[in-house]
């Protein structure tokens, strides 16, 4: 008989030793103690070993393979994850289960007793060998093997659950992402775990073949372009994550490029109010350009009982303090998840992008993908973050100002709006016309500056003191500002600039150098509204092309906030 | 009375499985510490320095495994083992709950089923001696039908090693010595009645 009986020396001597098949012996009661021990991964091993270079014509296992507690029923974790593993070469292999209750009393007993209702499986309560050599020739000849597409609709009706700690089918996600991408840049050997899980693991088994995976070749990392520090808060940092990282940034770091740090913290064991402070201590001293954020980050997060909302994720509240430290700080939510819903809430509070941890997506395509975002948040991040501070101490000056009655409450409240206003437009640039836009909210700021400082009485234009506005022009000869008297304004009016450079002169104090930037910022946007019919100068050429980088605004920024410091002293 | 000890180092966890009033009424239950979050990380760090002083005082420990470290969980394991006490671990990465009788009682618990189950009543029971055999806390009332149903695996294998005697011994002594026919209406009885 060409068999094999799956037994724990549970059964009849007897019957065992007549069995006319080979037997194997199963039994997990001495190694269940060891700290290491896990069922999935002993029944794995042994199971490899029993069908090494054999192939059984029907397999017979006993319901139970355990000798002090019946009720664990592991003769049914046998024979599913002889239907799952296709190494063990007996997918198709008819099964008969031995013991003397029936199927229908099993599926009372045992949550995977769905598998004695699949095909292929057979029972009986006969240990006797005669009843067993006639079951296995009625096998034999009415049912040797299951066809493919039985093999495949017995595994839909398995429908295993996850263990306890993966916690939602992210969590599957989240690891088969981890190895398929560590795999991929070769540095897999870090994961031994979770590799190890996901072979030998019956729900792994389940969600692969269910869910089954090209393979992927492998690649290496990329050299990033820009420079920056890239901070890591995700808890399954140690699982693996980390380890892919610093992989993946491994030419940067080594040329000190990149510096990247991993949130150390036990997540698991922690408070979701411990975890956000710990973030925040961790964001303000590291002070990252970049930060990858895992959504979940506590037991809390994986609520079904009431379903956890987005904005009560961990990582949706650690989003919006990092935000308040300082928005320029670029943050890329990592996830496993596919609802679209969990990432528009974060963008509403500011995230900068999203990377989603897929078990069955092309792996070349996510390692450019992560390249991609991390280069172009380094350059965001490179900008942003100093304009962020100064727009924060700008708008600090304003409040003080406005507490101390240096300056006017509803100028100073425009000006806030103004800047707040210009830095939403600069957050959000895609193209270098949406540059110009910011700068063009922003130079609001200098108009009302303006507006505020200069007022016409009788006829007579008047810097706040009161004094005669003067009209200022340059000398292109002698280059430097002249003053015109009496003041020649063209329709008796001035022009922003004029007004801007009579305050800079009269009441600011300034040199002519820094009204001579003051003129390139005005020139800037009045270029941008209103392009010149002549030739301009080379150096007024690049000077006005700033309107469509970064550099411009944060020049315009700079003027602004040097002029409301100096208003506010 | 019997007093127990249980460590939980993940608070999420419990406020996940049970709700607050649960919560608070197992930290009031007599002759039962509990210890939850950075609370256990000091008994928990003894553990993982082989250092089971602390543990002398209970007849039950259960603990979440994860949270030992190799020399923690052997260092419980030994304890419950030298003075035959019983022993519950519990984890989200086990799969299958399983208990074993080898030297002491010791139960492997999946931590859904661990919160899951008739927690509350169990360690209410075992504290008042109540509980005649632990695999009361995975089993609940069928408890009795798991020892049956070993029971007649024992019966049916006809010859016993002296542990397996000893083991058969033992179940008698909670559900009396049946012959197999009566055994097999009673297990259909339970399990009919499931």
């Amino acid at each position: 008989m060409n068999a094999i009986l799956i037994h724990a020396n549970n059964l009849s001597p007897f019957f065992v030793d007549k069995f006319p098949g080979d037997k194997v012996v199963i039994d997990y009661s001495q190694s269940i103690q060891r700290w290491n021990f896990n069922l999935d991964r002993f029944l794995h091993e042994e199971l490899s070993n029993a069908f090494k270079n054999h192939e059984y014509k029907v397999i017979f296992i006993s319901y139970t393979l355990s000798q002090q507690n019946y009720l664990e029923l592991t003769g049914l974790h046998i024979a599913a994850h002889i239907r799952l593993t296709c190494e063990f070469n007996h997918q198709h292999t008819p099964i008969v289960f031995i013991g003397p209750e029936t199927p229908w009393e099993i599926a009372k007993l045992s949550e995977f007793s769905n598998i004695l209702f699949t095909h292929g499986i057979f029972y009986t309560d006969k240990l006797d060998i005669g009843s067993i050599q006639n079951q296995y020739n009625w096998i034999i000849e009415k049912k040797p093997k299951l066809t493919d597409e039985e093999l495949t609709k017995s595994i839909k009706r398995l429908q295993i659950i996850p263990p306890a700690n993966y916690q939602s089918h992210h969590s599957i996600d989240n690891e088969l992402a981890l190895l398929r991408w560590s795999e991929y840049l070769q540095c897999d050997r870090q994961i031994s775990e979770v590799k190890e899980n996901l072979k030998t693991g019956l729900y792994f088994k389940y969600h692969r073949v269910l869910n089954p995976v090209k393979p992927s070749k492998t690649g290496t990392p990329y050299l990033i372009s820009g420079e920056g520090k890239v901070l890591l808060i995700d808890d399954e940092a140690e699982k693996g994550w980390e380890d892919f990282y610093k992989c993946f940034f491994q030419y940067n770091i080594n040329n000190k490029s990149i510096q990247f740090e991993t949130l150390k913290l036990d997540f698991k064991s922690s408070t979701q109010e411990n975890i956000i402070k710990e973030a925040c201590c961790k964001v303000t001293e590291f002070y990252p350009d970049i930060v990858l954020l895992d959504l979940r980050l506590c037991d809390k997060d994986f609520n079904t009982n009431p379903q956890s909302e987005p904005k009560d994720f961990t990582g949706y509240k650690i989003l919006e303090e990092i935000k308040k430290i300082n928005k320029g700080i670029q943050v890329i939510i990592t996830t496993a998840s596919n609802k679209v819903w969990n990432y528009q809430s974060t963008y509403d509070v500011g995230a900068n992008g999203y990377l989603i941890k897929k078990g069955d997506s092309d792996v070349a395509e996510d390692i450019k993908n992560i390249k991609h975002i991390v280069e172009t948040n380094l350059i965001r991040a490179g900008y942003l973050k100093c304009t962020c501070k100064k727009i924060d101490s700008l708008r600090n000056s304003l409040d003080s100002g406005i507490r101390h009655k240096k300056i006017n409450r509803n100028f100073g409240k425009e000006l806030i709006n103004l800047l707040e206003i210009s830095f939403r437009m600069y957050d959000n640039v895609r193209t270098n016309e949406d540059f110009a836009y910011a700068y063009l909210a922003l130079f609001k700021c200098l108009e009302l500056i303006a507006d505020e400082y200069t007022f016409i009485d009788c006829g007579i234009w008047q810097v706040v003191g009161p004094t005669p506005l003067n009209h200022y022009s340059w000398d292109d000869q002698m280059k430097k500002y002249k003053k015109i008297d009496p003041p020649r304004f063209k329709n008796d009016i001035p022009t922003t600039f004029e007004k801007i450079a009579a305050l800079s002169f009269q009441l600011l104090k300034y040199k002519d150098t820094d009204v001579q930037q003051l003129y390139y910022s005005i020139k800037r946007r009045n270029e941008f509204i209103h392009p010149s019919e002549k030739d301009l100068s080379e150096k007024l050429k690049e000077e006005c092309k700033r309107i469509y980088n970064h550099e411009g605004y944060f020049v315009l920024l700079k003027q602004i906030s040097d002029i409301v410091n100096k208003i506010t002293q | 009375m019997k007093k127990i000890l249980l460590l939980e180092d993940r608070p999420g966890r419990q406020m996940q499985y049970l709700d607050p009033e649960k919560i608070k009424k197992l930290k009031t239950t007599k002759d039962l510490k509990i210890l939850l979050g950075n609370d256990c990380r000091y008994m928990i760090d003894k553990l993982n320095h082989a250092d089971d002083s602390e543990l002398n005082d209970f007849t039950l420990i259960i603990i979440h495994r994860s949270a030992l470290s190799n020399v923690g969980i052997d260092t419980v394991t030994n304890h419950c083992k030298v003075n035959n006490k019983y022993l519950v671990f519990f984890s989200g990465g086990i799969s299958q709950s399983l208990f074993s009788s080898q030297s002491f009682q010791y139960l492997l618990l999946n931590s859904k089923d661990f919160y899951q189950s008739n927690m509350f009543n169990f360690l209410d029971k075992f504290i008042k001696g109540e509980i005649e055999h632990i695999t009361e806390l995975i089993y609940g009332n069928n408890w009795k039908l798991n020892l049956m149903l070993n029971y007649r695996q024992l019966l049916l294998k006809g010859e016993l090693g002296r542990t397996e005697e000893e083991f058969k011994e033992n179940i008698e002594k909670l559900i009396g010595k049946l012959p197999l026919e009566e055994l097999n209406k009673k297990i259909k009885t339970k399990i009919t009645l499931i």
